[in-house]
């Protein structure tokens, strides 16, 4: 009825003439005959008021359409406190997000779950890839029932078709299928690999590579052995990276062959003697085997360079093992050595490359001298999986000239633990007690840098709340920096408290 | 407190600010609040709330009000922060002072003795008045509805917004500020799909129904008489309440809404009288940036007074007494099925052809069907659509489990409006 009058309306009822009466119903053809008026106007919005107020009234519920979803199963897990929830959603509207993850792990570590009401914007916070494990390790049944309704969510499902993916999606996309892959099913990410690999551009080629040093094993030698020879020198030197890690490769058996000829360590009545005779030239093979020819260090020459890169593709044991000397030893002779940089160069390069813990502990104890300061850097991350890592962090924490406290931090698993958390707070405050009279700005900069730093990784202490003042001369951003630091310190202080109830 | 804070940028500062280390010399007293803040100036600000009322004075410059200073105060307060009970020091004696001045003159105002025939004839002569303009604004109303329908209305959907507008101020000065919000509001009906021309028709006509039942007022009972000021927006008093049949019960929470009207924040509350198995509504006002007066929380259960405005359907009501609290969490109310409650809405509609929104108990499962549209579906099947808001349905999906639950929300005549469930408390009726 509604309709055929909204019809005549459009059109103006002043030219054209009224529609019939509208319906078959009596009751209202009576009400609406009794309404008719002289003019068209007002017989017509007279006649839509009695058809919009009847709709109105008969609203009719409807009987949609769908599929029966079943009913969100138990969860075993306790809720978070409500005042716990309330700071989270305050950690996703307001702070970083890698303040979310940190409260998320505290979730999981505690074996509570959000709540229900949260979970919406806890599946979105995951969306991303970065914060993906975060809110899969804390998915509880709920919100997996939940994603199984909502495509966005279905991530959390943990049920990707990864190989599709691989094979159809965007390359960001197919990066990360193919790391996944390749931490599930190593072989089978190798042969979808090696399956697609001719029609790929170098690009992606040299990112596959990449991919397959997680789980690399000797099943992969071959198919690496061959891509030496690939067209392109991006493709060549990721393979030759990943060869020169692996002891049994074929890679490694050549270096060591060029190695024997060029380093001996002669043990003398008084003094060991480490004799060098650098190869003469780079040849063909060694540059199949990715040694570069031209070096890229200003302070290498040729000789050096070619040197620093073959004791790289050695397994460091191997000279222990064959001259007989500690690993300490062995770097110590490369002091003042004609060779010697290209020597630790080499020698740092193979630690790392065989994650050889007894000489990554040995250039741990040179860290201090500033010849083996710069590599002593790039070692550290084979002390990652030690048992005693906190350890060799506290150490390091209580000499404030250390310079690679913050450099073992990183390697040391979020949150750290108090006595941990307690020696950086110290360390932090008394290099803030130096520099406030220093007035030094790049040591109020690396302060502000550390404090963020630490904000997400520490244990909450209490007292790391207090004690900040800072003269006012200081800079906006170590104040801002102060600021956020104690804020967040906070905001996980409460929320610890809220999640022991 | 955060509902006090004038827009996101003052309460998330206001946060920022609510810890102990940003202030000095804090105390607190059965009536007052103090703090110094430390901000960009050379002296720390003086902040000072009044206690329980949270009205407050900063000495910064920021325009807002309540500014971040006394908004963090207050949430360190709330939160229960380390603030020592003291004596107030000078400057909030004297802004105490001040203020009970301020109220003692109000008060004396107020009781002051008037000239009740004089006061009489006055209100008298301006409710005359107030009827002349509406009078006059509803006739310029009918007659341009009538050009709208007489000429055609194809090209509303073209039509600028002052269009509306311009038509929706004319209300304003004619004192019919409910018609006005309508008339705006039919801008934005003519968007969407090729349904329109019949929305845009039932609202006209809607309001044409206003101008014609006004044209015969005289002939209308008293309650309709009611109604139609209702919708024209004309302002009910506290006095108008029905005291003479105070309406005792014990009344749940079951939800309320903020919406800001003219620079007024308004706040409905829905109430459901347990015995008497009835909803009342409470409306609440204050200025931006003001705190509404204090309310039941959703969910909580009070033994109460009220008394309902005369309406043909009594919706709102304003309390008579309160009563004590009812202890822990109040049990779900009884629900309806889908059928059954839009029976209710064609009583109601029956009555009072504009009321709305109107309040609806449901016990349904919430679903999400085709193209993101979002549906209450009942034991029989039967399903009303769910209009999106914050909290979002998904929001509302996670909280109840996709389990059925007893629901309540506003019915907006199209859809409802999710306002609040029970989930795990299984009610039937």
């Amino acid at each position: 009825m509604l309709k055929t009058l909204a019809q005549a309306a459009v059109v103006g009822v002043r030219t054209a003439p009224l529609p019939q009466l509208p319906t078959a119903d009596q009751g209202i053809n009576a009400l609406c005959a009794a309404a008719r008026a002289d003019r068209a106007e007002q017989t017509l919005l007279r006649w839509a008021a009695i058809a919009a107020v009847i709709e109105d009234a008969g609203h009719k519920p409807i009987k949609p359409d769908m599929v029966d979803i079943p009913i969100c199963p138990a969860d075993a897990r306790p809720a978070i406190h409500p005042r716990a929830a309330h700071l989270l959603s305050r950690a996703i509207e307001s702070f970083s997000p890698a303040l979310v993850d940190v409260l998320l792990a505290e979730i999981t570590a505690r074996g509570k779950r959000v709540s229900t009401a949260l979970l919406p914007r806890v599946l979105d916070h995951g969306k991303h890839h970065a914060h993906r494990d975060a809110v899969m390790a804390v998915a509880s049944n709920g919100a997996r029932w939940l994603a199984s309704q909502n495509p966005e969510w279905s991530y959390a499902l943990g049920a990707d078709d990864l190989e599709s993916i691989f094979e159809t999606g965007p390359t960001p996309a197919r990066r990360e299928a193919l790391h996944r892959l390749r931490a599930k099913d190593p072989a089978q990410a190798r042969e979808l690999v090696t399956a697609v690999w001719a029609t790929e551009p170098p690009e992606n080629r040299s990112m596959f590579l990449e991919a397959l040093a997680t789980n690399l094993s000797d099943a992969d030698e071959a198919f690496l052995d061959a891509a030496l020879d690939d067209r392109r020198k991006e493709v060549r030197a990721a393979a030759a990276r990943l060869l020169a890690t692996m002891p049994a490769s074929r890679l490694v058996a050549r270096a060591r062959a060029i190695a024997a000829t060029i380093l001996r360590v002669e043990k003398g009545w008084l003094k060991t003697k480490l004799e060098v005779n650098p190869s003469a030239e780079c040849t063909k093979a060694m540059q199949r085997d990715g040694i570069e020819v031209k070096s890229s260090d200003r302070a290498l020459g040729e000789r050096a360079w070619w040197l620093a890169q073959v004791i790289a593709r050695v397994p460091p044991s191997d000279w222990t093992k064959r001259f007989n000397v500690a690993p300490g030893e062995l770097l110590g002779l490369t002091r003042q050595h004609e060779y010697g940089l290209a020597l630790r160069m080499g020698l740092a390069r193979a630690t790392q490359n065989f994650r050889d813990v007894e000489f990554a502990r040995a250039w741990l104890a040179l860290a201090g001298e500033s010849d083996f300061a710069p590599q002593c850097q790039n070692v550290l991350p084979v002390l990652k999986d030690l048992p005693d890592l906190e350890g060799i962090v506290l150490d390091a924490l209580r000499d404030p000239a250390n310079g690679i406290a913050h450099d073992l931090l990183e390697l040391l698993p979020a949150p750290w633990s108090e006595a941990v958390s307690g020696a950086f707070l110290s360390l932090l405050r008394k290099r803030r007690a130096v520099q406030l009279y220093s007035s030094n700005s790049a040591g109020y900069s690396s302060l502000a840098s550390e404090l963020v730093f630490a904000a997400l990784r520490m244990k909450p202490l209490a007292e790391a709340l207090n004690g900040w003042e800072v003269r006012s001369d200081a800079g906006s951003s170590v104040k801002r920096a102060i600021d956020e630091f104690i804020t967040i310190m906070d905001l996980r202080l409460q929320f610890s408290r809220y999640l022991e109830d | 407190v955060i509902a006090l804070a004038p827009d996101a940028s003052a309460a998330k500062a206001g946060q920022s600010l609510a810890s102990a280390r940003n202030w000095e010399s804090l105390g607190h007293s059965d009536t007052a609040l103090w703090g110094l803040c430390q901000g960009s100036g050379k002296n720390p600000y003086q902040v000072r709330v009044a206690v329980p009322e949270m009205a407050s004075q900063c000495s910064c410059p920021s325009r807002k009000f309540p500014c971040k200073h006394a908004l963090g105060l207050m949430l360190l307060f709330a939160a229960g922060g380390p603030i020592p009970p003291g004596e107030p020091p000078e400057f909030v004696r004297e802004w105490l002072q001040k203020r009970s001045a301020r109220a003692e003159k109000k008060v004396e105002r107020e009781q002051r003795p008037v000239n009740t025939e004089v006061a009489a004839a006055q209100a008298a002569k301006r409710v005359g008045q107030r009827d002349e303009r509406i009078a006059r604004g509803l006739a310029e109303l009918r007659a341009w509805i009538e050009d709208l329908v007489g000429a055609g209305f194809a090209h509303a959907q073209v039509r600028d917004p002052a269009f509306w507008d311009a038509r929706a101020r004319r209300l304003v000065d004619a004192q019919a500020p409910g018609l006005a919000r309508q008339v705006a509001e039919l801008a934005t009906v003519t968007h969407g799909d090729g349904t329109w021309p019949e929305r845009l028709l039932a609202r006209l006509a809607r309001l044409y129904l206003v101008t014609e039942a006004h044209a015969r007022s005289e002939a209308l009972e008293p309650t309709e008489r009611a109604d139609l000021n209702r919708v024209l927006g004309v302002a009910q008093r506290q006095e108008e309440a029905d005291t003479a049949n105070p309406v005792d019960d014990t009344w749940l929470c079951l939800g309320e809404v903020q919406t800001d009207i003219d620079r007024l924040q308004v706040r409905r509350s829905w109430l459901y009288g347990r015995t008497l198995e009835r909803f009342a509504l409470v409306l609440s006002f204050a200025p931006q940036g003001q705190p509404l007066p204090p309310m039941m929380m959703p969910g909580a259960e009070e033994r109460a007074t009220l008394a309902f405005f005369p309406a043909s359907v009594p919706q709102r009501a304003t309390f008579v007494a309160r009563g004590s609290l009812g202890n822990g969490a109040a049990a779900a109310p009884p629900g309806l099925k889908i059928q059954a409650a839009l029976d209710g809405v064609a009583d109601v509609r029956a009555r009072d052809p504009w009321l709305l929104p109107l309040p609806m108990l449901l016990v349904a499962a919430l679903r999400k069907g085709r193209g993101d549209r979002w549906w209450l579906i009942d034991r029989a099947g039967d399903g009303l659509p769910v209009a999106g808001g914050a909290p979002t349905p998904w929001e509302w999906l996670a909280h109840t489990g996709g389990r059925p639950c007893v629901w309540f929300g506003e019915w907006n005549g199209e859809q409802l409006m999710l306002l609040n469930a029970w989930p795990g408390m299984e009610a039937t009726t």
